[in-house]
């Protein structure tokens, strides 16, 4: 009976879809002893730096594996970030960075993964494409000691159950979204007309694309004209976009699900008047929404050092013993800004956001 | 004291481990069926929650393979092509073939963002054109599973899949699969199959929507009454209700079934198990019953009969040696022990038996229980095992009968004071009483104090004797110079008489009146002067020392007259009347006067004392002779001598006057003083008054 258990459970974790996460309030819902430790963990991200309590007995070998080719500069500002607040907490380190090449399917990245792994690290973070790395993920979890932090997914897999990862930490993509469609809604009270631009087909689409058009139209006064899948690219943005205005004179509202297809995006503001938001904040988007009419009209900016810091605090506390002091899931803080933030205002977020990462420029 | 029934050791061991077993096995039984039943349904809980577990993965990869199916279609080129094209026609000729080749599927539909256009190719036999149009106008938004309920209870779990412009990334449309899951045999068998063949149920929103048997309406309300979790047994089944997630909104209710004969099974075999232990141990307690009578019930026996011939006979007899250890070591024991109880018994026995002091151990019936030597001497046992009430001295003995009979309301212990008569002889005695009302006995403790007290008497006898003979002489003394002193007087007074009645003789008187007048008075004077010369020469003899005096014969009426004249005065105050009608006048007898004036006086002065609280008050003595001895009565019209101080009130220093107004010597002396004059005093029944006898021998002449 549990061989047939443990096979259909490779076979459904293979197959497994967005319902197969427990969304954050779901999970705290479920988990409220989470909730106490989320918040003491929650202050050590806002505080400074703290010396680990501990002699290390030998060097922590952390492993990162980080797409490459992504104009967002997230993922250099994690880096630089988790760096600095590991040299503060004095922790003795060793960070090896993998870098892997984006959208060359499962077994480039999977091959990277494996790589990692060899050189036995006692951390491995990456970021979980559900569909490609979770079987590969299960075989870490149950056959290696090295613990995992999963980076830009704070939904943990149902079907892990109590074998989870060490520690998922980033922005969680509906609690983003949300404060996304309530500023829309501020903005275009009257609803009409919308776009959604997808990444590729999966997670992120889902959770920012999907989730979009299903809080949106719960309001009849919203109607999905369009949706298109860009792979997250700026060129098939264009193409998208150029064959939505072939057919369509007007839209009020383009859903990005990422900063590379809105900054694409925002070139067709020049031909047509419409709402567009951006995703994360990061220094490209803030340029674009400092560009007056055809900018970024709204993004929602990540804290973007807190899941860098985090991560470290996380390792800091794992090194002194004090692992059950990590909640298993951490989402950033995400703030809005649109055109009518404030220059101080943006400055003093930034500064808040990269409060690490930004020396490192 | 109750009489506990008397039961065999080997039935009261038999009983035992009938009652060990019993009290150990019912709640361990119990106990242990309850756990079980715990277990049992924990255990069936975890069966059926991993059957729930199966069925989410099998309906999940069922669900994907269709999925796949959706997603190898959705990128059929021919369809692209004419969704490129906007040639919707086109699109449904290619849905059409589809759906009869290669979808298993219900329900296919195409939908277009931004447009209400459907292009439908549904094959089933329900209202597909509504349950389309329900299910688009109730999911409007992406949604890969969705669980449709009609309003006729048909179950659809929808599915879609973008078809997406490999040109332009645009969504041309959304392909929508369906799946109906009302009585579809072959899923819900497949389903079965995956899990042991257990029956399976969906349910949705409380009504059955397939399984793989047919459930009747009162199973159908339970199930749907029933929560999450649930174990419930329905009849003779037992179900359990999972839940099967379709997605985050939507979940089907899973219904399990097993058949609930391992509950019975189980009961059953607890039963069996049950008769077995209580059948093993009935045997047990008979193999115990057995062997105890065999080992226990011979060695206990000979021990008793040990016991019984060293305790009764005071034999020992060696037996054989029992095969239990302890019954002989409590024999050797017991035997020991018993040597040397006896010897000590022997010593305390020699000891009371030896002791002057008498002890009585007696029930509460005066059966004698133990005693000692003394005892017996004192109270003149006649039988050592009989009743002291019936077989000794004590036996009429008025003041020990009635302390015996009122002994159980007296205190535990007390003391008492008893005079008894043992052959003729008093006995003063001092008792102590101790008795024990639980264990019915009362142990007596009696010293004998007669001689003492006898001789305390004697000596206050004497003393008071001496006292008396001090007072009379005194008395003497005074009565023999008042005699003097008085006679004197007299003699002059008689001469002066002799002279005056001379010398009258030579004077004339004319008057015969005035002459007899002086006459009468010249004798009145002589009369006077001669009865107080003759009381006081009877003083002068009462006060004489009695003691020494010669017995005399002498004239009874003579000596009792001489006697009334000391208490004629005391009998006139109280108006008592003397009768002596009766009295022999003439009646000589052989005493001692003075002394037997002094019993006369004491009897008579007793009446007149026992008199002063009657209305008649009259004495009367009179005499008789018997043989050679003349018996005088003294009888009153008193109350009389009760019957219980009878005997005692010659006893010294008995008396019931009050205190300071008797002796109680009056009787003893009087007594005493009778048997020196070879007489005898004694009380005699009477039915009115006190009647006193003395008897005294007469005279020879």
């Amino acid at each position: 009976m549990k061989l047939i258990i443990y096979i259909l459970t490779i076979v459904q974790l293979v197959s497994a879809s967005a319902d197969e996460y427990w969304h954050l309030d779901e999970f705290l819902k479920e988990n409220p002893r989470q909730v106490k430790i989320l918040n003491d963990f929650e202050k050590l991200i806002k505080s400074d730096a703290q010396e680990i309590t501990i002699k290390q007995k030998k060097r922590v070998k952390i492993a990162l594996i980080y797409p490459n080719s992504q104009v967002s500069d997230y993922w250099r500002r994690n880096i630089s970030a988790l760096k600095k607040r590991l040299t503060e907490s004095k922790i003795d380190y060793e960070l090896n960075l993998i870098p892997a090449p984006t959208g060359e399917g499962l077994n480039k990245s999977s091959k990277e993964i494996i790589e990692a792994i060899k050189e036995k690290p006692d951390y491995l973070i990456f970021t979980l494409n559900i569909n490609e790395h979770s079987k590969l993920v299960n075989q870490i979890l149950n056959y290696s000691s090295i613990k995992v932090i999963l980076l830009n997914i704070t939904t943990p897999l149902k079907s892990w159950g109590k074998n989870q990862p060490f520690f998922y930490v980033g922005f969680d993509h509906e609690i983003g979204t949300q404060i996304l469609i309530d500023d829309i809604k501020r903005k275009l009270p009257n609803g009409g007309d919308f776009l959604v631009l997808y990444h590729s087909q999966g997670y992120v689409s889902t959770m920012r694309g999907d989730y979009a058009i299903k809080q949106l139209v719960k309001d009849k006064k919203w109607n999905l004209v369009s949706r298109y899948y860009t792979d997250g690219s700026g060129a098939n943005t264009e193409v998208a976009l150029k064959d939505f205005f072939k057919k369509n004179k007007k839209v009020d509202l383009v859903i990005s699900c990422s900063t590379d297809i809105s900054l694409a995006a925002s070139k067709f503001k020049k031909e047509s008047s419409f709402l567009l938001n951006g995703w994360g904040g990061g220094t490209a988007e803030l340029d674009s929404i400092k560009n007056g009419v055809e900018g970024i009209d709204l993004t929602v900016m990540r804290m973007n050092d807190d899941s860098a810091i985090a991560t470290a605090e996380a390792i800091r506390l794992d090194l002194q013993g004090d692992s059950e002091e990590v909640p298993l899931v951490f989402s950033g803080e995400m703030v809005l800004i649109d055109k009518q933030t404030t220059q101080q205002k943006i400055e003093s977020l930034e500064e808040k956001a990269f409060r690490y990462s930004n020396e490192a420029k | 004291m109750k009489q506990s029934k008397d039961i065999k050791i080997s039935l009261l061991i038999g009983i035992i481990i009938i009652f060990v077993v019993t009290l150990v096995t019912i709640p361990l039984f119990y106990n242990q069926f309850n756990s079980s039943m715990l277990l049992l349904k924990d255990k069936t809980i975890d069966d059926f929650k991993d059957d729930e577990k199966i069925s989410q993965i099998y309906i999940n990869s069922v669900l994907q393979i269709r999925s796949s199916k959706l997603s190898e279609y959705v990128n059929n080129s021919d369809l692209h092509e004419k969704l490129e094209k906007e040639d919707y026609d086109g699109a449904r000729e290619n849905l059409e073939n589809a759906v009869i080749e290669n979808l298993e599927t219900d329900f296919l539909f195409l939908t277009y963002d931004g447009n209400k256009r459907v292009t439908d190719v549904s094959l089933n036999i329900l209202n597909s054109k509504e349950i389309v149009k329900g299910y688009i106008e109730r999911s409007p938004y992406p949604q890969r599973l969705e669980l449709y309920t009609t309003k006729s209870n048909n179950v659809i779990i929808f599915a879609n899949k973008d078809i997406i412009s490999k040109k332009t990334g645009k969504v041309l449309a959304t392909l929508h699969s369906g799946y109906i899951l009302n009585n579809k045999n072959k899923f819900i068998s497949e389903l079965s199959q995956k899990i042991n063949n257990h029956n399976v149920y969906f349910f949705v929103n409380s009504s059955l929507v397939s399984g793989t048997q047919k459930i009747n309406s009162e199973e159908e309300r339970e199930i749907s009454a029933a929560k999450y979790n649930q174990l419930i047994q329905v009849q003779s089944k037992l179900y359990f209700i999972g839940k099967i997630l379709i997605n985050e909104d939507y979940h089907l209710k899973i219904v399990f079934e097993t058949s609930s004969n391992y509950i019975k099974n189980l009961k059953s075999s607890y039963i069996t198990n049950f008769i077995l232990t209580v059948l093993i141990s009935l045997t047990l307690c008979l193999i115990a019953m057995i062997f105890a009578n065999k080992l226990i019930t011979p060695p206990l026996e000979n021990l008793m009969k040990t016991i019984n011939l060293l305790m009764i006979r005071n034999i020992h007899t060696p037996k054989s040696k029992s095969i239990i250890r302890e019954f002989n070591l409590i024999e050797e024991n017991f035997i020991d022990v018993f040597k040397k109880f006896q010897q000590k018994k022997s010593q305390l026995a020699k000891f009371i038996n030896s002791s002057p002091i008498s002890v009585l151990i007696l029930d509460y019936r005066g059966n004698i229980i133990q005693t000692n030597q003394s005892s017996i001497d004192l109270f003149k046992i006649t039988k050592t095992e009989g009743n002291i009430l019936r077989d000794s001295s004590l036996s009429d003995n008025t003041q020990f009968k009635k302390i015996f009979s009122n002994i159980k309301y007296s205190p535990s212990s007390f003391e008492e004071e008893i005079n008894f008569k043992a052959e003729n002889l008093w006995k003063n005695t001092n008792w102590t009483f101790i008795q024990d009302k639980k264990e019915d006995y009362i142990f007596i403790i009696c010293i004998d104090n007669t001689e003492r007290v006898e001789s305390q008497a004697q000596i206050e006898a004497e003393r008071s004797k001496s006292i008396h003979n001090q007072k009379l002489a005194a008395i003497g003394e005074v009565a023999s110079s008042i005699a003097h002193e008085v006679n004197n007087p007299m003699g002059i007074i008689s001469l002066s008489l002799t002279i005056l009645e001379h010398e009258l003789n030579f004077i004339e008187i004319e008057n015969e009146d005035k002459k007899l007048k002086i006459s009468r008075a010249i004798e009145n004077i002589e009369s006077s002067v001669n009865r107080t010369s003759q009381i006081v020469s009877n003083l002068l003899d009462f006060s004489r020392e009695g003691s020494k005096d010669k017995l005399e014969s002498k004239n009874l009426n003579h000596v009792l007259s001489k006697t009334l004249i000391f208490i004629e005065e005391k009998m006139k105050r109280n108006k008592v009347k003397l009768d002596i009608a009766k009295l022999d006048p003439s009646i000589n007898i052989q005493i001692k006067e003075t002394q037997f004036s002094q019993i006369l006086v004491n009897l008579i002065n007793n009446s007149v004392d026992a008199l002063k609280e009657t209305d008649e008050r009259k004495i009367c003595i009179s005499t008789e002779i018997k043989g050679k001895n003349c018996i005088i009565h003294f009888e009153d019209s008193g109350p009389g001598i009760k019957e219980e101080i009878a005997s005692e009130i010659f006893s010294p220093f008995f008396t019931t006057k009050e205190k300071g107004s008797g002796t109680g010597l009056g009787l003893s002396i009087s007594k005493e003083l009778m048997l020196e004059m070879s007489g005898n005093l004694k009380l005699v029944k009477s039915s009115r008054g006190a009647h006193f006898e003395v008897s005294i021998p007469l005279s020879n002449s």
